[in-house]
């Protein structure tokens, strides 16, 4: 039986742990957020109502430099996700 | 009286009589009006002690408590309409002035809270902008780790494949 490949365990031991960890980060700021804004009280409205108006008016051209960086690690990320793939 | 006309002498008390009496009877006189005051001051608190648990006297029927002459009277009401008008006129002035000053309070009350509610708001949104720039970068780090992350996982595999093996 050939011993486990260290490296491809440490990748995917990362990948496990790294994934587990932004699912449960998103779910419990996703459950503050819901729970602070559900319910029929007027401040409540009023919250959500702003937050909407905040959500359609952000502006993307302050943060363009970052959204471009953005685009390019996801490029590279793409390119080395299909190099795996190639080598 | 009598004893000191007998003591006197007749020639004294002839050539004197008149004036002797005249003084007995300006004596007597005065004390008849002494009396008369007492008795009449005797009589008049009597009177007002026999006259303290009666009820005051009636006026006399027929005749007006008092009787305002017609004149007069429309002197008063022409005196007293003026100066009701006067007072009208001075509580509405205060009431305007009053209602400017308040009016003039009020928008300003409200030109500050317009001013500040623009300058939260502006506040908010610098803060949105800067959390959202902030978030972006912690995104961008990430990627950059990942990146790193699968640059080396390639080199392995590719060293692994042609060198390795």
């Amino acid at each position: 039986m050939e011993s486990p490949d260290l490296f491809i365990l440490f990748r995917t031991t990362l990948f496990l742990v790294l994934t587990v960890y932004a699912l449960v980060t998103t779910a419990t700021a996703g459950w503050h957020v819901l729970r602070l804004l559900r319910g029929d009280q007027g401040h409540q409205r009023l919250l959500r109502t702003y937050l909407a108006y905040q959500l359609l008016s952000v502006r993307l051209e302050p943060l363009r430099g970052e959204l471009l960086q953005l685009a390019f690690w996801l490029t590279m990320l793409a390119v080395l996700w299909w190099l795996h793939g190639v080598v | 009286m009598e004893d000191r006309s007998h003591n006197t002498p007749p020639q004294a008390a002839d050539a004197s009589a008149p004036p002797t009496r005249a003084p007995a009877r300006l004596l007597d006189r005065v004390l008849g009006h002494v009396r008369q005051a007492g008795s009449d001051l005797v009589s008049v608190a009597l009177g007002r002690l026999r006259d303290a648990g009666a009820p005051p006297p009636a006026p006399p029927e027929g005749t007006p408590a008092d009787p305002p002459a017609p004149g007069k009277a429309g002197m008063l009401h022409a005196v007293a309409e003026r100066l009701r008008g006067a007072a009208d006129a001075y509580v509405a002035a205060k009431l305007d002035e009053l209602s400017a000053r308040v009016d003039e309070k009020l928008d300003q009350i409200e030109a500050r809270i317009d001013r500040k509610v623009e300058e939260l708001h502006r506040q908010f949104t610098e803060l949105r902008d800067r959390e959202l720039r902030h978030r972006l970068r912690m995104l961008k780090y990430t990627l950059v780790f990942t990146v790193l992350v699968g640059v080396l996982s390639l080199l392995y595999k590719w060293l692994s494949r042609h060198w390795i093996a």
